[in-house]
């Protein structure tokens, strides 16, 4: 049951042409105090709904490509262009930005950015503030400003591009974009296992540190979403250890030579079947891993933990909420926890005071990415415990947005 | 500026009280060594210089300083090259070379904690036979510390395949200019809120004093296949530049170096280069052996086609840390060309390599000065190397002007006025030109909400910082205010 875009029914929509339109809207908004709520393809909106107030600003319309010199391997786009558009533009070229989002034929670059999504691939390419090399935006001042430039080296000035990023539209309302890209992999292959038990796989992703064989993603999967998953894909049984799936890509040569030195390494710790897919079947699956946020339930967390304590938080979520399904990429240590329809009671219980300390406890946090839009959820249920202080992100705020008119209650600044 | 002086004097007993009379330098003679970086044209000291070796220690100083209304900035090794820890108009140096701790090494979960003052190169030794490494590797890694690689946002020759310093920082702890002390992300990955850490790192020492950092650690490369490009025509050797990035291979490092700079190399190290070549490159990939010599052939037939007389393999790994090790030191060996040399950081796209350095060469003619090049081709990060004698005032005149207009011919192109040097005080007269009146008011306000009352590292990076990009045509005057 794939979720849709969700859009707004109202009349008090703003959706400008360009970006002169979109710095007016924001000094006439600005000029009453009247709350803004900016908008991308809208696939992040069950949880950002219920925190926006004031008038929606989709920002789709700025859609345009300013500049891709593609032997420079760097591209500048509007920021309401598409996800599965850029990635069709980018791979004419032979190029990505290796992203993995869900609903990308709605999902938006700027979306993407403003929330610092990711998937699967991130173990091996890291996250948006890898890619994003320069940014413009226009803040609560209806002032339009730029940050890093064209090129994919560059110290000049505060670095907007970082702060920016995974900012919620709070400081700014990002118009464009100038990304550094990456050459397609001409081969890609998956392993897939099922570990006799949580032990077992602890050993393998401890061998993982020190293996030659470099995946790109190293994904833990368990839950009855993945059960369902397997069935239909003929996966081998599993138990609660659920399956480990690496991704990897690179030359021909390579590919082949690490999913067999990956196999001939876990020979020593003794998993059953090891199942190896190749190209398409592997392209499907990463899609489908990518997919996991959008289309496995109602709720969906987020945890960060480091990388060595995924298993141990796993275990305690599984084990308060047994209906939840998990996806983690284990070797960055950020699990996505679904719950097919939210509890009528016992969740904040269960996050605020077990599952939030517990990531704390590792220098980590647990918020929401998605719940319905008609739920209430608290902030503290919401967003956790921001990892940096919340004073300077008030004073922060207060300085690029001092009426509060953008995403107001987002990070509770 | 005297009431400074005074001001800043009464903090010399407190001083003293708070870190010893060992850690408190304030007699002329011992402010001299601080009095600049690696950018020399301008100079001035501090008029207290402290050593703290903990975070409480700079909590104290820079609530001291708060208290007294004076100024002050932080220094690591001081082998930043735009004037970054310039002490313009004087003032409190807070010196982090003593806190050189290495606080944890985390294997399975691929991070280290250290001190501001840990020397790059003293990380990867420790880390050596572990199989990771900690990736940026500015050349002047031997002596540079990470605090400073943060404060700068460091790059080196590898950062075409692994980033930059900002790309490898996870979280720092930092004191902020009313001294106090906060801390931004840590040992996970995507911590909750702004991306402070990311906004503080290359933030130049403007916006908080960093005490501790995070950093991601990097697997070690299999194998590495490091190779000598060898051309008879500079623009056939950018074009091969443009061929290989354009074909997909990312490259671990690929440095250019002009025929000026080889023949000091020679000199300097006997390494065996070709001296009647006009560009070498030096090309490095690594990763698995599965795919090395895939990537060296391609590389190897690229550079062919585009008319390179020889592309030759490093044998073994001694050939291959001597090729880097003369890569590292070719500022060294400038010494050999002439008495003084600037040297310049400007960014092009790649593609606009050959225009730019038909463009350096055509300046070099203008002014009459010699120009070498040595530089992170890959990136399209340009280091050309003003050769001049700085006895000779005219001479110092025409580099300030040859300098300026590479840099305009770099934002010509659509590039930057620096790649990894930082604006410091030198590049500050390039802000206005480089960004739009909006871009610097919203910098300005970021500014405001960390250091509200200016008083860390003023007069830095930002034209409304109170150095009001004057012409250099004075060295020393804008330093002293």
């Amino acid at each position: 049951m794939p979720a849709s875009a969700v859009t707004r029914p109202d009349t008090n929509t703003l959706t400008p042409a360009d970006v002169p339109s979109l710095v007016e809207l924001i000094r006439a908004a600005a000029a009453e105090g009247a709350a803004l709520f900016p908008v991308g393809g809208g696939t992040s909106l069950p949880v950002a709904a219920s925190v926006a107030q004031g008038r929606w600003v989709h920002l789709t319309e700025l859609a345009r490509v300013i500049d891709y010199p593609a032997a420079d391997m760097t591209i500048t786009v509007q920021a309401g262009m598409r996800m599965g558009q850029l990635r069709e533009i980018l791979a004419e070229q032979n190029q990505q930005l290796p992203l993995d989002v869900p609903q990308s034929s709605d999902a938006t670059l700027g979306g993407v950015i403003a929330t610092n999504f990711s998937g699967p691939r991130r173990y091996g390419y890291g996250t948006a503030r890898d890619y994003v090399i320069g940014i413009r935006a226009v803040d609560g001042h209806a002032n339009e400003f730029a940050g890093g430039g064209r090129v994919v080296k560059n110290v000049a000035g505060y670095d907007f591009c970082k702060l920016l990023t995974g900012s919620h539209g709070t400081l700014g309302i990002m118009t464009e974009v100038t990304l550094k890209l990456k050459p397609l992999a001409s081969h890609r292959a998956a392993l897939l296992v099922a570990p006799a038990n949580t032990e077992q796989l602890e050993a393998m992703l401890s061998r993982l540190v020190d293996t030659s064989a470099q995946p790109v993603a190293i994904e833990w999967l368990t839950g009855d979403y993945w059960r369902r998953y397997a069935a239909e894909h003929s996966w081998p049984g599993a138990t609660e250890a659920g399956w480990l799936v690496l991704y990897f890509e690179g030359l021909a040569s390579e590919v082949a030579w690490m999913t067999r030195t990956m196999q001939d390494d876990w020979a020593g710790v003794g998993p059953r079947d090891v199942v190896c897919l190749e190209m398409s079947d592997a392209n499907r699956l990463l899609s489908d891993l990518s997919e996991f946020v959008a289309v496995s339930g109602e709720v969906v967390f987020k945890a960060n933990v480091v990388p060595s304590r995924t298993v141990e938080f796993v275990r305690q979520i599984a084990s308060d909420v047994p209906e939840c399904s998990i996806q983690a990429h284990a070797g960055s240590g950020i699990i996505k926890i679904a719950i097919p329809e939210l509890p009528a009671s016992g969740l904040s219980g269960h996050v605020i005071g077990q599952w939030q300390p517990l990531a704390a406890h590792s220098g980590g946090n647990v918020e929401a990415i998605k719940h319905p839009a008609n739920s209430e959820f608290t902030a503290r249920l919401r967003w956790g415990s921001p990892a940096v202080p919340r004073e300077l992100m008030q004073r922060l705020k207060q300085q690029f947005d001092p009426k509060g008119i953008l995403n107001p209650g987002a990070y509770i600044v | 500026m005297l009431q400074q002086h005074a001001l800043v004097h009464s903090l010399v007993d407190p001083f003293v009280r708070l870190l010893g009379a060992q850690r408190v330098l304030s007699a002329r003679s011992d402010l001299m060594v601080y009095e600049c970086d690696g950018y020399v044209i301008e100079k001035n000291s501090p008029d207290i210089v402290v050593f703290p070796e903990t975070t409480e220690e700079v909590v104290q100083v820079v609530r001291l300083c708060h208290a007294a209304g004076v100024s002050f900035l932080p220094r690591g090794a001081g082998t930043s090259l735009a004037g970054g820890c310039l002490p313009v108009g004087g003032g409190v140096m807070i010196v982090l070379t003593r806190m050189r701790r290495i606080l944890e090494i985390n294997h399975r979960d691929r991070y280290a904690v250290v001190e501001p003052g840990v020397v790059n190169v003293h990380l990867t030794q420790a880390l050596k036979g572990s199989g990771y490494h900690y990736a940026p590797d500015p050349s002047s890694q031997g002596a540079c510390t990470i605090g400073g690689n943060v404060a700068t946002n460091s790059g080196g020759p590898h950062t075409l395949k692994y980033g930059v310093t900002v790309n490898h920082v996870l979280g720092v702890e930092a004191v902020l200019a009313d001294g106090t002390l906060i801390t931004c992300g840590g040992p996970t990955e995507d911590p909750t809120g702004f991306d402070l850490t990311g906004t503080l790192v290359g933030s130049e020492g403007t916006l908080a004093i960093v005490t501790k950092v995070w950093v991601r650690l990097t697997r070690d490369p299999q194998g590495y296949r490091t190779m000598l490009g060898v051309f008879d025509d500079l623009r056939d050797a950018t074009n091969a530049i443009s061929a290989i990035i354009a074909a997909g291979i990312v490259p671990a490092a690929l440095e250019m170096m002009d025929q000026g700079i080889v023949r000091a190399l020679e000199e300097a190290f006997r390494f065996g280069f070709p001296l009647d070549a006009q560009a070498v490159l030096l090309i490095e990939v690594d990763g698995l052996e599965a795919g090395l010599d895939h990537q060296r052939t391609q590389i190897t037939n690229i550079c062919r086609e585009h008319g390179a007389r020889e592309v030759r393999l490093a044998a073994d790994q001694v050939e291959r840390q001597k090729l880097w090790k003369c890569r590292k030191q070719a500022f060294g060996a400038i010494g050999r060309l002439s008495p003084s040399y600037c040297t310049q950081d400007g960014v092009v796209p790649r593609t606009k390599l050959p225009e730019i350095l038909d463009q350096i060469i055509a300046i070099g003619q203008k002014y009459d000065l010699s120009i070498v090049n040595v530089f992170h081709a890959g990136d399209g990060n340009l280091h050309p190397i003003l050769l001049f004698d700085e006895r000779d005032p005219a001479q110092v005149q025409r580099v300030l002007r040859a300098s300026e207009e590479i840099l305009d011919a770099c934002l010509a192109c659509g590039g930057s006025v620096t790649g990894e040097h930082g604006i410091g005080v030198e590049k500050i007269s390039f802000m206005n030109k480089m960004f739009q009146p909006g871009d610097l008011a919203a910098m300005e306000r970021l500014r405001v909400a960390f250091n509200p009352e200016n008083r860390l590292s003023p007069h830095k990076m930002l034209p409304t910082a109170g150095a009001c990009g004057v012409e250099q045509l004075h060295p020393q005057r804008r330093a002293a205010l």
